[in-house]
């Protein structure tokens, strides 16, 4: 039963940086699966490659080797348009802030139209019906859809990208910081949207974040990633509970937690450890 | 409130003034809050509850179109009625910003050198000065001090900027810290190293300090009470282990029980609730 919705195996992605001889590594041989209907959350610092890994996987970045197939389908450079196509719904992508991915100009229902009109053949009052589901199905109204962002809260415009991300049935939605911005009455309303979108459609997620309270509600599995490379694997309770990288026991030591005080030279110290 | 008073917070209420119809949008509704010498209170709070709007008042930086009253008593003077010129002494030896962005304090085309010796005119020998600027990096926790003192702004990370607008706030030693959401912006590594630096810098030299921040157990860690603010109130007072323990407020129940822990225990997401109905009237800088 449980299938593999992505397999990643061996995946290397270099950036060359101005200024600098050596190009960065910021993928360096991940190898990630994702069981169908899981939801993988992915950890890291800034510089850590987790947004690479995102991006490769929906086609915004090209790799420079290894395999990448989502729902068995091989992802290449080399698709052909109609292949893009079908491998743009069956990942969506939602991102960390919502106005960069929303036209300003244009009213939100009409954002999430333009994805039922890419990928369906459907008549506008079809459409119409079906925008009015999604706006619904992420606790928006009519009234929400024709408002251009701009008259929108943070967590709508969230919904809307969400909702929009939903437009084209995917079978993965990648999620990088999608919930990070909130504030944290419209992150939990958010994360708990998430999970039941979850249960009820059977989607998988990757889930990009920073935050390893988010990770600990919302994923089944979780990779810890540093400088590119992938440091430690397992379920949530694995990691979170038994860490055995000690990079991992350094994020959940300086996580801000009820009681916690910071302490000066932890990261000196951890550094070391994992050095040698 | 610990120690004897050194600001005291009365009745500020600020509204913003819509340029059409002249109406008045609140935003503060008469906050009223004692800070003692040496006292460190963390205002908590999500978007539009008013924190940052409140350091603002006490700068004397708030918007262009905004109404204040109250007063906000410094050792003794009322901030508010102070003439422009004794505010900005004020602003320059006896208060201290740091916020969430360290570009936003620094001059991208100057060397952190210039930054750290501008703070300090009172040294007139450039050796001297010189020496006390290193000093105050090493005390931050920067180890190759010549390095950064020789970099732009564009060269170190974000960590490494903050670390060195901290030594730039304590170096005139004021006696008050205003810290915007310091850590927001870094890494959950780096966050605990510069909270750390913050908070024994800040009782090293005794100083109080206002720390703006959504994060309760972040706020908790470095302060000695905390303000839980929404829509513009002050809802809750309290020590960070009553309002862990005992919450009063049912806003403040709601904080501490949705956030995400890692322990994993949170129950459903009440349907509406916190973030204000307005929209938000921006960060310090």
């Amino acid at each position: 039963m449980n299938s593999n919705i992505i397999e990643i195996s061996g995946l290397n992605k270099t950036f060359r940086v101005s200024g600098k001889h050596e190009p960065v590594r910021a993928l360096d041989n991940v190898s990630v699966t994702v069981r169908e209907g899981s939801c993988m959350a992915v950890v890291g610092e800034s510089g850590s490659g987790k947004t690479t890994l995102a991006r490769v996987l929906v086609g915004l970045e090209t790799k420079d080797s290894g395999e990448v197939s989502i729902a068995g389908t091989p992802v290449t450079a080399s698709l052909r348009r109609r292949e893009q196509r079908q491998r743009a719904r069956a990942v969506q992508m939602v991102f960390q802030d919502p106005n960069g991915s929303l036209n300003r100009r244009l009213p939100v229902g009409a954002a999430v139209d333009e994805v039922l009109r890419a990928h369906f053949q459907l008549t506008a009052a079809q459409r119409k019906a079906r925008v009015s589901e999604l706006f619904r199905s992420v606790g928006l109204t009519d009234a929400h859809a024709q408002s251009l962002p701009a008259n929108l809260s943070g967590g709508q415009k969230q919904r809307v990208a969400i909702a929009r991300a939903f437009a084209a049935e995917p079978k993965v939605i990648v999620l990088d910081e999608a919930v990070s911005a909130l504030d944290v009455s419209v992150q939990a309303q958010v994360l708990d949207l998430l999970h039941e979108l979850r249960r009820d459609k059977g989607l998988s997620y990757l889930f990009i974040t920073h935050d390893l309270s988010v990770v600990r509600t919302i994923a089944d599995d979780v990779l810890v990633m540093r400088h590119g490379q992938v440091l430690e694997r397992g379920t949530v309770g694995d990691v979170l509970d038994r860490p055995r990288s000690p990079y991992t026991k350094l994020l959940l030591e300086c996580a801000p937690k009820p009681g916690w005080k910071p302490r000066r030279g932890v990261i000196d110290h951890l550094n070391s450890e994992i050095a040698s | 409130m610990i120690g004897p008073e050194l600001m005291g917070i009365d009745k500020l209420e600020l509204g913003i003034k819509d340029p059409d119809s002249g109406a008045l949008k609140p935003v503060l509704k008469s906050i009223s809050l004692q800070l003692g010498r040496g006292e460190a209170i963390g205002l908590v709070g999500e978007s539009g509850s008013g924190k940052s709007m409140t350091l603002r008042c006490v700068l004397g930086i708030e918007p262009r179109n905004a109404v204040v009253s109250g007063r906000i008593m410094f050792d003794g003077e009322d901030l508010r009625s102070l003439p422009s010129e004794r505010m900005r002494r004020v602003r320059s030896g006896r208060i201290a910003l740091i916020s969430q962005n360290p570009h936003a304090a620094l001059n991208p085309v100057l060397p952190i050198e210039t930054y750290l010796l501008e703070g300090m005119p009172e040294i007139r020998d450039a050796r001297a000065a010189r020496a006390r600027a290193g000093e105050l990096l090493e005390q931050v926790g920067i180890r190759s001090v010549d390095r950064v003192l020789k970099a732009f702004p564009h060269q170190l990370s974000g960590g490494m900027l903050q670390r060195v607008v901290i030594a730039g706030a304590i170096s005139g030693k004021p006696e008050l810290l205003l810290a915007d959401e310091p850590t927001t912006a870094l890494d959950v590594t780096t966050q605990a190293e510069v909270a750390a630096i913050l908070d024994e810098k800040r009782r090293d030299l005794g100083m109080s300090m206002i720390f703006v921040t959504h994060d309760l157990d972040l706020a908790a860690a470095v302060t000695d009470r905390l303000a839980v603010m929404r829509y513009g109130e002050i809802v809750e007072i309290g020590t960070p282990e009553q309002i862990r323990d005992n919450p009063q407020h049912p806003y403040t129940r709601m904080l501490m029980s949705i956030r995400p822990t890692l322990d994993g225990i949170r129950p459903a997401a009440p349907a509406s609730f916190g973030a204000a109905p307005h929209q938000e009237i921006g960060s310090i800088l």
